[in-house]
């Protein structure tokens, strides 16, 4: 009993910290979905009231005036298709820098992480230039490129971090058993990094599906415009209307959302089993 | 002959990453570097000026020197409160308490939205009119409260730090990953020895994430230096340049065609990057195995 | 050692390759008709149509602001439908929608890849002066001098700007809409004003201003937020009636001095008008929300131009009958503010001959007297070298047809607004910014001034 006595405060702390981190999360983006419920008039006297009615008449008006479904489909194919190439290809190179010496090795990790510190819009226009030389302006490919490269630095990092922590004991029974190369990355590393693999692809599919700027400059008609570039549409289109204007953040942060809750599944098994393995 | 193959290997598997830091980091790096010592619109051929831009970046009036206050003050709330409560939720998440998932699950959501959706949100969030926080503190009893947060000073330097302030998912999930992959063996055996719970998370889990925690405070003063949407999209560096950044100077300098003086604010964002990471690293003493 | 970097590179450069043979593949079978989008050596955007085959149609994929919920659209669209439809099976331009503050940095990326479209409507001011320079604007004057009617309709200071070393690399204007003042009809009356805007004095209008004040109104609807529109024109009328200032409004060059008495004493109106006439909420305010004002009765006055007219019968934007309270009237003094000495459409040279004929034939079909007086009913203005201004003044709304007379009456000069005699940086960003301080009073009037004319002096050439 005594124990539980001392713990008391403890749990007090941590609830509380909890529902402060849920509150802070959650509370802006219910106030959103909230008020694409509420009339203008209710939206500008009180933004905390309940709307009186459950209207989704504005939700077929913005959805009739811009086309979201093909925003969604195009923003999902491209930071997918990003995603899985990212994962693949940065985690070739983790396991060599997690796993592996050669001379320059950390020059090299530490070249490829500064890249964090380059802001996007200073390498704008060579960029700009490469996928115009490659042809690939206004395609959905050039896009997958240019995201793919976004993740680079961070995916590195966690990868890099994943591989290392893998005992090299598995590497030398696996040598023994005479493994190649390949299969001792794909049969007995890959599988341990998984956590660090899906929490690298987690964060990589979240950048590239709320990128912006290069989403603006890189496409040119509706056919390949993706969800965030939709919202630079919505100050003007909205402007006078914020029923509709919250309706409309509604429909570009929800997809998300509901992406995330799907994959969140997976990221939750992966890292409590990567725990169990430790 | 076996180790000719493995290095074979090694570089195959670098390859690609070596071709995409190549194409889109050095070449773009280069350009940015080689042409923020030259005077160009971007249109004309660039015209060698040594470090005039350098000098018209840095000394020209205070903006500069602004920047860099925003910026260190910035980078302490980041590495201090930002990445102190990242690391505390992730603590208090290995506990797995009631609810634990759901925190976690929703914590990560502000981050699947787009940072110009985020930024209206908050610019909504902010508003003096019907926006949440002012209408908040009138019905508490301030029924005169007006404060336009992102365009008057003190109060915009704040109001752009809560933007980011909590949102430390990252830094929690890099955590917790490394608190999960603590060896259950080491925590037993020192409860055996018995240690209380503070001191197990004091002088085991604390040590043992230190490598995570330099990771977070990279990865959040580095955003710092590198953050364009959260001043840009809210205040635009105002009430007059009060919450500036260097950001902003680049983006100043080529929409007024200035390229080589945006390049040479680019640079400078490089070097305090580079700069941040040896601190960093030698602070935490990185890449040191620690068990 | 040395040969693993050795084969990493091979090996990154054999990656590149697969790189740009997937790019080629993908890009042959996901665009058919796009003719921007087939990538071409010569780098300039290939028609789908050459000159050798003239059966075939030319397409023109044209990137612009006036499109989807812009105000513009309204008009700028189904003009476009009429271009079509008058050159069915021979042209055809299609609209791809940009948002308006994104539109010119569109361009100059454009630009920079040699993509740019066969139609642009003006652009930065340095960005057009410098392509001329480079020769890179298709010269109108051959074309325009087998065309003497089109030329009469221009207007002549807008044609002798255009008019560079006997070139005329921009389309001329044809239509000026100078912007006013809209006020709401039902509360000047409660407030007592009779005397119509234009014939005040700045001082007459103050006191119209603490006249609504005591009738329970906010006098102005003014914003800092982005470039801060409403207030910077409001401002550029009183700087017109300083002595000096109508001069340096019409000057071609731009101004980057401010700390002259006739500058200082526009920011000190400015204050006073953030401070006393408008409500605390026009600090930070962006144009959405001055406008949202003025739509919903919360404000007597906002300065803007005619384009803004049908915002007042949208029942989505103002409540109903709001149109019927609405009048609109030049600036005190008899101020009329309109930059007819603007870049305006433009063609980039290089283009092939059936992608220019095509180009050429929507500047003219814009220009002929049926679409210009369209576009006068729609959106407002006046065409002073057009006849039978009567019947535009008959079809269009009678806000706007108000306006017109009395602008024949009332105009006393017609100037550019403050924003476009500055440079760039002013106009989009600092003034915007440093508003925020004046209209809270953290900077005097030769403050703001002062830090204004630094940062115009920064990027100065």
């Amino acid at each position: 009993m005594k124990v539980r006595v001392r713990e008391i405060p403890e749990r007090i702390f941590s609830y509380g910290v909890m529902l402060f981190t849920f509150l802070i999360s959650i509370f802006p983006l219910v106030w959103v979905v909230v008020s694409s419920f509420k009339t203008n008039k209710e939206i500008l006297s009180n933004p905390f009231s309940i709307p009186k009615t459950l209207d989704f008449q504005v939700y077929s008006d913005v959805f009739t005036q811009y086309n979201f479904l093909s925003y969604f489909k195009n923003s999902l194919i491209v930071a997918v298709t990003a995603t899985l190439i990212a994962v693949f290809i940065y985690s070739l190179a983790g396991y060599i820098f997690g796993k592996f010496d050669f001379r320059g090795k950390n020059f090299l990790f530490v070249l490829c992480t500064i890249t964090l510190l380059v802001p996007g819009y200073s390498r704008a226009q060579p960029i700009f230039a490469l996928i115009n030389k490659l042809g690939l302006y206004n395609t959905k490919t050039g896009l997958i490129l240019v995201y793919t490269s976004f993740g680079m630095a961070l995916a590195l990092f966690i990868l890099r971090l994943s591989f290392a922590s893998i005992p090299r004991d598995f590497d030398e029974a696996a040598i023994i058993d005479g493994a190649g190369f390949w299969r001792i990355f794909w049969n007995v590393n890959l599988p341990l990094a998984k956590s660090g693999m899906v929490t690298a692809g987690v964060l990589m599919f979240i950048q590239a599906w709320n990128e912006y700027f290069y989403a603006l400059v890189l496409t040119a008609d509706e056919a390949n415009r993706t969800l965030p570039v939709a919202v630079q549409f919505f100050n003007e289109a909205f402007s006078y209307n914020y029923t509709r204007l919250f309706a409309a953040l509604t429909l570009v942060i929800l997809p998300g959302i509901i992406i995330y809750l799907l994959v969140q599944e997976q990221v939750q098994n992966s890292v409590a089993s990567s725990g169990v393995k430790g | 002959m076996k180790n000719k193959w493995v290095k074979l290997w090694i570089a195959a598997f670098l390859a690609p990453t070596i071709a995409v830091l190549c194409l889109f980091y050095l070449i773009p790096i280069l350009t940015v570097l080689v042409t923020g010592f030259t005077d160009w619109n971007g249109m004309s051929k660039p015209v060698f000026v040594g470090f005039d831009n350098y000098v018209k970046l840095i000394s020209y009036d205070n903006t500069f020197l602004i920047s860099m206050k925003n910026l260190f003050l910035w980078s302490l709330i980041a590495a201090t409160a930002h990445v102190g409560f990242g690391t505390l939720v992730a603590f208090v998440l290995y506990k797995k308490r009631f609810g634990w998932r759901l925190v976690r699950g929703a914590f990560m959501i502000p981050m699947v939205i787009s940072s110009a959706a985020w930024a209206m949100i908050y610019n909504l969030i902010f508003n003096d009119e019907y926006g949440l926080i002012n209408n908040g503190v009138r019905k508490l009893g301030f029924g005169n409260f007006h404060v336009s947060w992102f365009y008057e000073s003190p109060a915009a330097f704040f109001a752009i730090t809560l933007t980011w302030l909590f949102y430390a998912v990252y830094v929690t999930l890099i955590v917790y990953n490394d608190l999960m992959a603590i060896p259950k063996e080491v925590h037993e055996a020192a409860l055996l020895d018995g240690a209380s719970e503070w001191q197990v998370t004091r002088f085991i889990n604390i040590p043992l994430v230190k490598n995570a925690i330099a990771t977070g405070i990279i990865l959040s003063v580095t955003a710092r230096i590198a953050g364009f949407e959260e001043v840009a999209l809210t205040s635009r560096g105002g009430p007059g340049n009060d919450t500036y950044n260097i950001t902003l100077m680049l983006y100043d300098g080529i929409v007024n065609y200035q390229h080589g003086y945006a390049n040479s604010a680019a640079t400078i964002m490089i070097l305090l990057g580079m700069l941040v990471m040896v601190i960093i690293n030698r602070a935490f003493k990185m890449n040191e195995r620690t068990y | 050692m040395k040969k693993s970097y050795k084969i990493a590179s091979v090996l990154s450069l054999c990656f590149l390759l697969i790189l740009t043979a997937c790019g080629g593949n993908k890009n042959n079978s996901g665009s058919q008709s796009s003719p921007s989008a087939t990538p071409s050596a010569s780098g300039s955007a290939s028609p789908s149509a050459s000159a050798s085959t003239p059966a075939e149609k030319v397409v023109l994929k044209i990137p612009h602001y006036k499109a989807g919920a812009n105000v513009g659209a309204k008009f700028f669209l189904p003009q476009i439908d009429r271009f079509n439809k008058k050159y069915e099976g021979q042209y055809e331009i299609q609209i791809e929608e940009v948002p308006d503050d994104k539109y010119r940095d569109k361009i100059k990326l454009l630009w920079q890849q040699k993509k740019l479209p066969a139609l642009v409507e003006s652009g930065d001011r340095e960005f057009i002066e410098q392509l001329i320079k480079n020769g890179e604007i298709y010269d109108l004057k051959p074309w325009l001098d087998t065309k003497p009617d089109l030329q009469k309709v221009f207007i002549e200071d807008s044609v002798k700007f255009n008019t560079q070393d006997g070139h005329i690399y921009t389309m001329p204007l044809a239509v000026t809409r100078p912007t006013g003042i809209y006020f709401n009809k039902e509360m000047f009356q409660k407030a007592g004003i009779t005397k119509p805007i234009s014939q005040m004095t700045f001082e007459e209008f103050d006191q119209a201003c603490e006249a609504l004040k005591k009738a329970g109104f906010t006098p102005l609807s003014l914003m800092t937020g982005e470039n801060g529109w409403t207030t910077m024109l409001l401002g550029t009328a009183f700087l017109a009636g300083q002595p000096g200032g109508a001069d340096v409004l019409k000057d071609t060059a731009i101004t980057y001095d401010y700390t002259s008495p006739m500058w200082v004493s526009t920011f000190t109106e400015i204050q006073k008008w953030l401070q006393k006439y408008s409500s605390p909420n026009a600090i930070g305010a962006k144009y959405a929300d001055a406008a949202n004002a003025f739509l919903n009765e919360k404000a007597a006055m906002i300065a803007n131009g005619p384009w803004m007219v049908g915002d007042f019968s949208d029942t989505t934007k103002a409540p109903a009958g709001f149109d019927q309270k609405v009048g609109f009237s030049l600036s005190p003094g008899g101020v009329g503010i309109d930059n007819v000495q603007g870049y305006s459409w433009w063609i980039p040279n290089g283009l092939s001959q059936g992608e220019t004929d095509a180009a050429l034939a929507f500047m003219e079909f814009r220009m002929t007297p049926e679409e210009l007086k369209q576009w006068m009913i729609a959106e407002g203005g006046f065409a002073p070298n057009l006849p039978a201004s009567d019947e535009v003044n008959s079809k269009v709304s009678p806000i706007l047809g108000e306006f017109n007379k009395q602008s024949t009456t009332d105009l006393k000069v017609l100037v550019k607004a403050m924003q476009d005699v500055w440079p760039n940086q002013i106009g989009q960003s600092e003034f915007g910014r440093y508003l925020a301080l004046l209209a809270k009073g953290s900077v005097t009037p030769e403050q703001f001034a002062k830090q204004l004319t630094q940062k115009a002096q920064q990027f100065k050439k």
